[in-house]
């Protein structure tokens, strides 16, 4: 139980700091990625860093896709969710985090384009 | 941008990313995470010093670096990884307009590079099994 939340908590954390970064701080979606993998490594234990970095992701995307606070909130509690529920499928194969991302933005655009 | 700079460029990004993760032992995560950050701020820096186009460089390498967070069962040596950071510079090549500013594109070019591989992989160790080590097509 306590894992899952610190999944959440890094999720939503990642989402929006990465967000953040690349908008409001100008940086761009690379290095906004590469800062939060950086200290996701440095902070949290592997597993939890996996976890940020691909909630990372999702936070890479563009103001069009993810427009405000809200959304990230959404985005990142969507990724949280699909990392706990997938957590042994495609493991091993390089890009399962970002496809999990991707899925994970489109579907909280949906719900933000319903809601928002 | 020239397409062999491309591919040069996600060669490299891939093989640093697997070579990180692997070689020197430290995850997947730190080896994309420094692949990332790295062409991230060489080639955003070699923008603003006036060099055009170099941004898009960046966004090949970090594809690469997420496809070289491949576990070893599935790519087991560099030469194998070298054809998957090929696969991944063409794919980019050829999805540039496609699902642009979804958060997750990069990463799903990947994970279809690698899926590609090892589609490849498993299609040549049936048909030619010699072709690879007897540990090669144990995945």
């Amino acid at each position: 139980m306590n894992k899952k939340v610190a999944i959440m908590a890094c999720s939503v954390v990642s989402v929006y700091l990465t967000w953040f970064i690349n908008h409001n701080l100008g940086l761009g979606s690379i290095i906004a990625n590469g800062i939060v993998g950086l200290i996701a490594i440095l902070t949290l234990p592997k597993d939890l860093a996996g976890v940020s970095y691909t909630a990372s992701f999702v936070g890479m995307s563009s103001m069009v896709v993810v427009p405000s606070i809200l959304a990230t909130l959404i985005a990142g509690v969507l990724v949280g969710s699909i990392i706990i529920l997938t957590p042994t499928i495609y493991a091993g194969v390089g890009g399962k985090g970002g496809t999990t991302a991707a899925v994970s933005t489109i579907i909280s655009r949906l719900i933000y384009s319903i809601i928002g | 941008m020239n397409t062999i700079i491309i591919i040069l460029v996600a060669i490299i990004g891939g093989i640093v990313a697997y070579y990180i993760s692997h070689d020197l032992g430290k995850g997947p995560v730190v080896g994309s995470t420094i692949v990332t950050l790295g062409s991230g701020l060489i080639f955003t820096g070699l923008e603003y010093l006036g060099v055009p186009g170099t941004v898009e460089l960046a966004i090949v390498a970090t594809t690469a670096g997420y496809a070289g967070m491949v576990s070893k069962k599935y790519v087991n040596n560099m030469t194998q990884m070298v054809v998957v950071s090929i696969i991944s510079g063409v794919l980019y090549i050829l999805s540039t307009n496609l699902f642009v500013g979804i958060g997750g594109r990069l990463g799903t070019i990947a994970a279809v590079s690698c899926f590609a591989f090892i589609g490849l992989k498993r299609l040549i160790c049936y048909k030619i099994p010699s072709f690879f080590e007897r540990d090669d097509c144990s995945f």
